[in-house]
């Protein structure tokens, strides 16, 4: 083990007052503190076939590429043919959704553990059954809000 | 912009950017083939989608 013998630590060196419960807290400083924090990755799109019972299982994963931690939530959505608020499944005024199953985005334990538990990732799946809406296509689009000390390159 | 192309296990494709995975068959963990492909736009992939024999 590494020894740090030349360097010397005072517990005293450091003059702080307590805040007490009548100070005034910096609302501003904390305000800009939370806002340079909270950043939204890039979209990302897919695109599948999928017929009268078939499924789907789509996985993301966003990893912070400069390596600092993250807690992200995913926000993901699913379109039937082309990507149109009318087409979106479900909620769409085009789309019967007593054709189709599907969970909402949860976020992805096994993955998560498969990975051994990184600190700078964030797992997410959503799944879609096919019943009865014939041969379409489903157009997912993804995209993720995260919290960390720094921004991830492109 | 460069997108994946996946071959799954029953021979059907999908496209996904970096960062997606599409899992249609249970094999597909261990079978499904991906390879990138250039596409300017997701509307293309859908389009290559219906050009192919699934649509």
């Amino acid at each position: 083990m590494s020894e740090f013998s030349n360097i010397t630590v005072s517990r005293n060196s450091i003059p702080a007052r307590r805040v007490s419960q009548r100070d005034l807290l910096p609302s501003a400083v904390k305000s800009r503190n939370l806002g340079n924090f909270i950043f939204k990755a890039a979209r990302l799109t897919a695109t599948a076939a999928i017929a009268n019972g078939e499924q789907l299982v789509l996985e993301s994963v966003l990893t912070q590429n400069s390596g600092y931690p993250i807690f992200a939530i995913p926000f993901i959505s699913m379109y039937v043919g082309t990507v149109a608020a009318a087409n979106q499944l479900p909620g769409g005024s085009g789309i019967d959704e007593s054709q189709w199953q599907f969970t909402e985005p949860r976020m992805n334990q096994e993955d998560w553990e498969t990975a051994g538990y990184p600190q700078d990732s964030e797992y997410a799946t959503i799944y879609v059954r096919n019943i009865s809406a014939g041969s379409v296509s489903i157009v997912f689009v993804v995209e993720w809000k995260y919290f960390s000390p720094r921004e991830g390159t492109a | 912009m460069k997108i994946k192309q996946i071959t799954h296990s029953d021979g059907s494709i999908s496209f996904a950017e970096e960062g997606i995975t599409i899992i249609k068959n249970k094999e597909d963990k261990t079978k499904q083939e991906i390879i990138e492909v250039e596409v300017k736009s997701i509307k293309e992939a859908v389009d290559k989608l219906k050009k192919s024999d699934i649509l």
